[in-house]
């Protein structure tokens, strides 16, 4: 395979391949969304001091997403009935549901420092949430992934699909060099936004608070990629 | 008295009620909804594959539609795999399963196998042309390729003790053979033979059939719905139909159809069908195919672990059968050795990485910065498949393979190291130069990131599956294919995994306090 054919390739199967990202953006974004609220829930618990919170944090971060990832594909049936009413699990949300977990554990945790400074009228430290919360995102957004080998047709499933059709051995590390880019495209500019408003805060906290006591907020920007 | 009689009753009823119906009416919501719901391949051709359009097509497409119309229902086709058929028929997903499934005693005490099979085959194994296996015996110490859920990968590995590397799906697989990731492939004799026929495996040859078993259709539970279906396939054989297709589908003609319309088409002196059923719906026993292969071997207390599981569904019987339970230690010892190494790994990679970061020379800096970020910018997994698959292929043109093992402990490394890296050059950068027993500040300030992502890799090592390194998962999951006691296996899983996060967990907490603490 030349360059210029496997340049072809790619471009005539790029809009099959944009369509499964945009699948690993609605899986990522339906974990947020799961996770989120209920790790704020359980931060405010914690703050006002409860152990089954504290202990349902740990658990939350305890597990793998990979094994949850298994554990859901194989364990939640595909339906549920309530009465009449038919509500259908796909593979998909099987996936943000193994994905929410993590995102429970870090929210939990990274939210309470944010209630704490709201509570105490910190409006500027509690923004440090927004730049740690859209890291984590992007975390998610890679290991949105996995959840191709439950069958859900994202990116590197859809990879996979690609290398299958081409049919020619040279093709595999292309498609997969091809489906990298398409992460590295959008987690890096984000990324650098977010240092960018991370630095943005602190010299704003430094101006509003020369004292610079509260600078360095509690955030774990470095909350670490959980697979 | 009455009151006795009653409460005597009820008692009497409970064993009715605890014991799931044997003989469930599966076929009235069929015909009540118009639908049936069959489980076929997608990726056996001839037998269930996607034609050009993406319609699944095939032998066992045809047999399908055949059931459905006699039905008088609409049909609808789930493309289902080796490792999750049985699953998908016993979790109501599906109602019928018509999947290139190999009939076997043991199967047949997880699902209704309806009699007389549709087609028949056995194994074999494809090989380069080049290749020093000549027979079967050959096979003994040698590594070969499989495929999750396929009956022959424990008979391969228990009777002629090959040692089997069995893929999540016939692709990898593939590939893995393409890259001389091992001796040969095991896998079905008719879907090899199919691929021997195309271009692209020219230069391949493979060994004669071995295990050969009828391929039967399979139902969840007895009841008429697999009544139903038994009639059917014997129809089909007296009708010819199932040879007819055969021919359809260009293949070479099966002597197990052969041998299994002449038997079904044999009448009595009264011209009747020798092969009928009896009032119970059972075929008579010189009709049946009884001598069907056994590959696990329950007995003694092995019965006890059967009752388990038929009475309270708990089934623990793999880690009664020596073959699944040396199978699942040996994962649990491979996923503790992909641990320590890749965490061992990470920490080399950051403080090296964490080195060159710091690096006054922009030819050291930049580099390492560019190769940091591009670990941490792209899924571990995809750094798996381009590595294992794309660069493993290139180098298997140059007679080089790559070991699974050690490229996931490598990736899993690099993807930890590099954000171990990032935060031990933050650390060493906020502590003057000058400053007193340096080395432990550092360590001490990049402490909790670098736990972190220790912690982290541990939880990613199950990814290592996916290149069909046989770690835990891949274990459970190739138990689950096997014995469909897929919530026992997924929870002892999980708490697997729980337990050895707990131990990192401490084993860090040690290191904090004996080397990190005053």
């Amino acid at each position: 395979m030349t360059n210029a054919e496997a340049a072809e390739m790619l471009f005539v199967w790029t809009p099959f391949l944009a369509q499964g990202f945009a699948w690993n953006i609605v899986i990522s974004l339906a974990a947020m969304a799961i996770g989120t609220p209920i790790g704020i829930f359980l931060a405010q618990l914690r703050l006002s001091g409860s152990r089954a919170a504290s202990w349902l944090t740990a658990m939350a971060r305890l597990p793998p997403t990979f094994v949850l990832l298994f554990y859901f594909a194989y364990l939640l049936p595909g339906e549920f009935a309530f009465g009449n009413l038919k509500v259908e699990v796909p593979a998909w949300l099987k996936a943000s549901l193994a994905l929410s977990v993590a995102v429970v554990g870090f929210v939990s945790d990274n939210a309470q420092p944010c209630i704490r400074h709201l509570r105490r009228g910190e409006r500027l430290e509690a923004l440090y949430f927004i730049p740690a919360w859209t890291t984590y995102f992007l975390i998610i957004v890679m290991a949105s992934s996995t959840a191709s080998v439950i069958g859900v047709p994202e990116l590197v499933n859809r990879a996979n699909t690609v290398i299958a059709a081409a049919g020619e051995h040279a093709a595999t590390l292309w498609v997969y060099s091809y489906a990298m880019l398409w992460f590295l495209g959008f987690c890096l500019p984000l990324s650098w936004l977010m240092n960018w408003l991370r630095v943005g805060l602190a010299a704003q906290g430094n101006n509003v608070d020369p004292s610079g006591a509260n600078v360095k907020v509690a955030v774990r920007a470095d909350g670490r990629a959980d697979q | 008295m009455l009151k006795r009689n009653i409460i005597f009753g009820l008692i009497l009823m409970i064993p009715l009620l605890a014991s799931p119906s044997a003989r469930a009416d599966d076929l009235a919501p069929v015909l009540q909804t118009g639908e049936l719901v069959v489980g076929v391949k997608a990726d056996y051709r001839p037998f269930g594959y996607r034609d050009m359009e993406g319609e699944l097509a095939g032998f066992e497409v045809d047999v399908a539609k055949r059931v459905a119309q006699l039905l008088g229902v609409n049909l609808r086709l789930i493309a289902v795999t080796s490792s999750d058929r049985l699953q998908k028929l016993a979790s109501g997903e599906i109602d019928v399963l018509i999947a290139t499934l190999g009939d076997t005693i043991d199967r047949r005490r997880l699902v209704r196998m309806i009699e007389p099979g549709y087609y028949g085959g056995g194994a074999s194994v494809l090989l380069e042309e080049a290749s020093p296996i000549r027979s079967w015996d050959d096979l003994k110490g040698r590594e070969l390729c499989a495929v999750q859920g396929a009956l022959w990968n424990r008979l391969a590995a228990t009777r002629l003790l090959a040692e089997i590397k069995a893929f999540g799906s016939v692709r990898d697989a593939e590939l893995a053979l393409r890259d001389k990731s091992c001796a040969g492939w095991l896998y079905d004799e008719a879907a090899i033979m199919h691929l021997l026929g195309r271009a692209e495996w020219s230069g391949f040859r493979m060994l004669p059939p071995q295990f050969v078993a009828p391929w039967a259709i399979a139902v969840a539970n007895d009841g008429p719905l697999a009544t139903f279906l038994d009639e059917t396939v014997a129809m089909l054989l007296r009708e010819g139909w199932l040879t007819q297709l055969e021919k359809t589908w260009n293949l070479p003609p099966s002597s197990y159809l052969e041998q299994a319309e002449q038997r079904w088409t044999q009448r009595d002196a009264n011209g009747n069908w020798l092969c009928r059923q009896d009032e119970n719906g059972k075929w008579p026993v010189e009709c049946r195919d009884l001598d069907l292969i056994e590959a696990q071997d329950l007995r003694g207390i092995g019965t006890a672990f059967v009752m388990l599981r038929d009475q309270f569904g708990l089934d623990l019987t793999p880690f009664y059968d020596p073959f699944s339970r040396a199978g699942f230690l040996k994962a649990l010892a491979t996923t503790i050795l992909l641990a320590v190494a890749a965490v061992l790994g990470s920490l080399l990679f950051g403080i090296v990485g964490g080195k060159m970061l710091q690096s006054e020379k922009r030819l050291i800096r930049s580099p390492a910065q560019m190769l940091a970020t591009l670990f941490r910018m792209t899924p571990p997994l995809l750094q798996l498949y381009l590595v294992f698959f794309g660069i493993g292929g290139l180098l298997a043109a140059h007679g080089v393979t790559l070991n699974a093992l050690w490229v996931a402990v490598l990736i899993l490394s690099l993807y930890a190291g590099a954000s171990n890296a990032i935060a031990i050059s933050e650390a060493s950068a906020a502590i003057s130069i000058r400053a007193e027993d340096r080395a432990r500040k550092v360590a001490r300030l990049a402490y909790p990131t670098v736990m972190g992502s220790c912690i982290n890799i541990v939880k990613a090592t199950a990814m290592a599956s996916a290149i069909a390194v046989g770690e835990l998962l891949h274990a459970s999951t190739a138990i689950i294919a096997d014995y469909g006691n897929v919530a026992v296996m997924m929870n002892i899983l999980l708490g697997c995994y729980v337990a050895l996060v707990l131990a990192v967990v401490y084993a860090f907490g040690q290191v904090e306090k004996r080397l990190l603490a005053r």
